[in-house]
């Protein structure tokens, strides 16, 4: 009896010990990352190939990949982080990095595990791009993407109207509403069954990077993002925004009663659209668009020679996930940006590399890159969706209200500020936490 | 009795009818737009059926496009578990309330009632917090079971099981049944007619339910067909696929539609009954 | 006990949350940070909060907008389905049908009928050249096009309370009141009217209560949702657009617990009502 005891015992504890080693093993072995991107569907079988070399790379860490529709990545994100599930590595535009920043979301690059020597050794291989992932100095991601948006013309219906997309293509806004004009085609009552060019306007992001690219142009900005001070006012933004509202009620070419400009463009309905980036030329391929290229028109009287503010989406790691989970997330993002010239040949997302610029050397793609070195990129701020929304309000009163522009900008101009202002004493007592 | 009275008859038939017309003319151009070419739906002048009949084309299309089928899935999952929950729960507690007396009866069956007076939009936020809390977020859990059940229920069954006679449950006892066993063997086979109203309330409710759905869940592969139907009409980066769309609507409103043809009276009772002592 | 899992249930689901959201609206919490305690704060920013004073006026247009025609044409509808006339039973079947769709459908097919140069602005504006109506574009059309949807999905329904009220009163007073000459007009004045008193609290009540907790029409039917300009934004929305959109979960359910008051008000006028009637 006392030695079946003893044996039951020993057994029990050798059990207890065996397991207890296993797992201690398999702690120090296994490291589990989950991997967030935004849905981009050519893009998705090169994530699945670079998961799958990952894994075989680094047989230790396994990865949970996930997709995510675009129009609730934002919302899921946060949710995840509050819930404490989010993921360990993820990508996401820089309109939106600075909410995760302010709340210590994001990890600061952390070159060992990325393979490089310092911040020099990464940057140098990049001609840009990194400015709108830098905070305080450091750096907090690596762009996977980064883009601006250009006109394609619809060279068929450009010259239906007796036009030549190659000369006729205005230069300046004052001109555009005229050409515009002969690219419409209207019925009985003047209503347009066919648009000559719009703007897209039934995106609160897009029409955000639309105002503040014409007040660029006139050599001012929507927001301080230092100061986080709301600069809507002053004769730049009247007059970037009566533009706007001409559009529609004065020369009535368009508006945002128009809710599919990118489709009505590949569907012909549309004949110059500002709103595709590089990643565009695959799609037009693919609706069998005969396009050209052009730069976006300026003022005439333009104080800065630019077209649409840049955007990039950068690849980020969860500064709450273990240390054994950043580094592995590190190094995926390496593996990522190595595939970087597949990227762009395979899904049309650009990078300004040095092993990608030498590949997007044609004419069209050219344009996107002449426009994107003199591009702003922009702004970044917390509360971004609040402005957003207040900005496209404050538009839809001119255009769809018929308030009067001196009246509603101002009124834009506070309420921004009072989101800002907010934004910011809140961010500034999280940091005092 | 009125010589007018004849004329006025004929004036009411042709009231009758447009208001018919007025009212049912939506759901028709749903129906038959869900069998039209996608260029027939918004032609003008408008095509009353469809001309180039699409058999179920327009369903195959909405399927393509998102888990159509997973939506209704979910949806029917969803509902059942509400209406089963809400019924036999609701059933149980109406007969506890009804027929025992205990300390806190009246207070604990006030709180119970008052739960109808909240508006879903108050429950929302700290509903969302909580469920967060307990890991059930994107999840079937957190999806179905904070709103399976509805104190309505507890209300109707109270009134009718009160009404029965407590002779009844008195002759129960003596047969020796147990009070469990005389809530299923005495109390719920006298009680159909008003749990089928109850069922048929709690089932258009649960399937028409929007706002829950909508936050507690992310992923597409959770999404009810309420919150899954949005995707044919606002659909991301992609003009609206208004054949889908109807093909899908009709969808979600056809088991409504069967509950009404074939449950005519229970329909018409609930929606009356859920009302009046609402 | 048999009520102890549904009161369990109500008290983890629903008064719990009433109480937590109490205690969230008195914080800002932003989900991802703790919440930090502002006392009354939320509630008096909500007084210059340009967001919060516009979405209760549209919410208190809305209401005003849907109620009052709601209640008179569901009335007449009722009154006129009650006669007895050839073909009433299709008729009231048809006019009955909007009742079927969820909301969401009712919104998703109405999107599409109210397309700018759709269905809509065929039938409204095919006989004076007119080619396209900013039903949803337009700030002062788009709130009413909710209104209109938002009647056209509700009044069968009411119609139904209506009629289940009328069945409520004996034949042969209206008969008796025929028989001594009173036109149809003065028997349905001093015999069904008098007598359809709690009824027509009922309707009021229930019309408003649902015009408050209005959300999914909008979410779906609008651009935007909420717009053009914000001019479909109602509360309902709005505790949305604070909480799931901005993440200021304390603003949100500050929104939220003034809906609530208001349909506690409501509430207690009905009841208070139905004690004078009665």
């Amino acid at each position: 009896m006392p030695v079946r005891t003893f044996w039951r015992a020993a057994l029990c504890g050798l059990a207890v010990v065996a397991f207890a080693w296993s797992g201690a093993a398999a702690r120090a072995e296994q490291v589990t990352i989950k991997v967030w991107m935004h849905e981009h569907p050519p893009r998705i079988p090169i994530d699945r190939q670079i998961v799958a070399e990952f894994e075989k790379a680094h047989p230790d860490v396994k990865v949970e990949y996930e997709v995510i529709g675009v129009s609730e990545y934002s919302t899921k994100l946060l949710t995840a982080f509050a819930a404490g599930a989010g993921p360990d590595v993820f990508n996401q535009t820089v309109s939106l990095v600075a909410q995760y920043y302010n709340a210590r979301i994001l990890a600061p690059v952390d070159y060992a595990a990325l393979g490089y020597a310092d911040e020099k050794a990464l940057t140098s291989l990049y001609t840009g791009g990194f400015q709108g992932i830098r905070f305080g100095g450091k750096l907090y991601g690596v762009p996977t993407e980064v883009s601006n948006y250009a006109c394609y013309l619809n060279n068929d219906m450009w010259k239906e109207a007796g036009l030549d997309p190659a000369k006729d293509f205005p230069t300046t806004w004052e001109a555009m509403p005229a050409v515009a004009e002969k690219l419409t085609r209207r019925d009985a009552n003047g209503v347009p069954i066919r648009r000559g060019f719009d703007f897209d306007w039934p995106s609160g992001p897009v029409n955000w990077l639309t105002i503040n690219t014409l007040m660029h142009q006139l050599g001012a900005s929507l927001v301080d993002e230092s100061d986080y001070k709301a600069t809507y006012d002053g004769p730049a933004a009247l007059r970037a925004t009566q533009f706007l509202v001409d559009w529609v009620n004065k020369y009535k070419l368009g508006g945002p009663q128009y809710t599919d400009t990118r489709t009505d463009f590949l569907g012909k309905k549309l004949a110059t659209d500002c709103s595709f980036g590089i990643w565009g030329i695959p799609q037009m391929h693919d609706a069998k668009v005969n396009y050209t290229v052009k730069p976006l028109p300026r003022f005439a009287d333009s104080k800065v020679d630019e077209g649409y503010d840049a955007y990039a989406y950068y690849m980020m790691v969860n500064a709450r996930s273990s240390p054994a989970q950043q580094k592995a997330a590190w190094q995926f993002a390496r593996m990522f940006t190595d595939h970087a010239v597949q990227l762009f040949k395979g899904a049309g997302l650009f990078v300004p590399r040095q092993d990608v610029v030498p590949l997007a050397s044609d004419a069209d793609s050219m344009v996107f890159l002449n426009e994107l070195a003199k591009a702003k990129f922009a702004p970044r701020v917390v509360g971004y969706s609040q402005v957003v929304d207040v900005l496209t309000r404050g538009r839809d009163r001119m255009i769809q209200g018929g308030e009067p522009v001196a009246n509603v900008v101002p009124s834009v101009n506070k309420e921004m500020d009072a989101v800002l202002r907010r934004e910011k004493a809140r961010a500034e007592a999280l940091l005092k936490q | 009795m009125w010589p007018e009275l004849r004329r006025a008859r004929a004036g009411l038939v042709l009231v009758g009818l447009a208001a018919a017309v007025i009212f049912a003319f939506p759901i028709w151009f749903m129906v038959t737009s869900a069998f039209k070419a996608e260029t027939e739906i918004q032609a003008i002048p408008i095509h009353w059926w469809p001309h180039e009949f699409q058999g179920l084309a327009r369903f195959q299309e909405a399927a393509d496009f998102a888990p159509l089928w997973r939506y209704l899935f979910n949806s029917t999952l969803y509902s059942v578990v509400h209406v089963v929950v809400t019924v036999f729960f609701g059933a149980l507690a109406g007969f506890g309330f009804a027929k025992y007396r205990f300390p806190g009866r009246t207070v604990l069956f006030f709180l119970v009632i008052s739960t109808l007076m909240i508006p879903f939009q108050v429950l929302v936020v700290p509903l969302f917090i909580e469920v967060k809390a307990f890991g059930w977020e994107n999840s079937y859990p957190g999806l179905v079971i904070p709103g399976m059940m509805n104190a309505l229920g507890v209300f109707m069954m109270r009134q009718y099981i009160a009404d029965l006679p407590d002779e009844l449950l008195e002759a129960g006892r003596i047969d020796g049944a147990g009070e469990f066993q005389m809530f299923l063997g005495i109390v719920l086979p006298l009680m159909w007619p008003p749990l089928i109203s109850l069922a048929i309330i709690e089932f258009i409710a649960s399937w028409g339910n929007f706002l829950w759905p909508l936050v507690i869940v992310q992923d597409r592969n959770l999404n009810v067909l309420a919150v899954g139907l949005t995707n044919y009409s606002q659909p991301y980066q992609h003009a609206p696929m208004w054949g889908a769309a109807m093909a899908a609507s009709t969808i979600a409103t056809i088991p409504i539609a069967a509950l009404f043809i074939f449950f005519q009276r229970y329909f018409i009772n609930g929606l009356t009954a859920g009302a009046l002592k609402g | 006990m048999f009520v102890a899992p549904v009161v369990a249930f109500f008290a983890v689901f629903n008064l719990f949350p009433v109480v937590f959201g109490f205690a969230i609206s008195l914080t800002d919490y932003d989900l991802l940070d703790p919440p930090n305690f502002v006392g009354l704060d939320n509630f008096r920013n909500l007084l210059d909060d340009d967001l919060f004073v516009t979405a209760f006026w549209n919410t208190l247009v809305f209401v005003a907008g849907t109620t009052f025609p709601v209640w008179v044409l569901s009335l007449l509808a009722a009154l006129l389905f009650n006669q007895v006339f050839h073909g009433r039973q299709v008729f009231k079947t048809l006019f009955f049908l909007p009742v079927l769709p969820p909301v969401v459908v009712v919104a998703v097919v109405w999107r599409m009928l109210l397309h700018p140069n759709g269905i809509m602005t065929w039938l409204a504006g095919a006989f004076r050249g007119v080619t396209e109506i900013q039903w949803l574009t337009s700030t002062v059309l788009a709130p009413l096009a909710m209104i209109t949807v938002h009647d056209w999905a509700v009044i069968p329904f009411f119609m139904l309370i209506w009629l289940a009220g009328l069945a409520g009163v004996p034949r042969e007073l209206r008969e008796a009141a025929q028989l001594d000459g009173a036109s149809p007009l003065r028997t349905f004045w001093h015999i069904d009217l008098p007598m359809l008193r709690s009824t027509a609290v009922l309707v009021a009540a229930l019309s408003t209560i649902n015009a408050f907790q209005t959300f999914a029409l909008q979410y779906v039917l609008s651009t935007g949702p909420g717009g053009p300009a914000d001019s479909t934004l109602v509360l309902g929305l709005l505790v949305l657009r604070y909480g799931f959109q901005y993440f200021r979960m304390g603003d949100a359910s500050a929104v939220s617990v003034v809906m609530f008051v208001i349909i506690l008000a409501v509430t207690a006028i009905q009841l208070w009502f139905n004690r004078r009637v009665a």
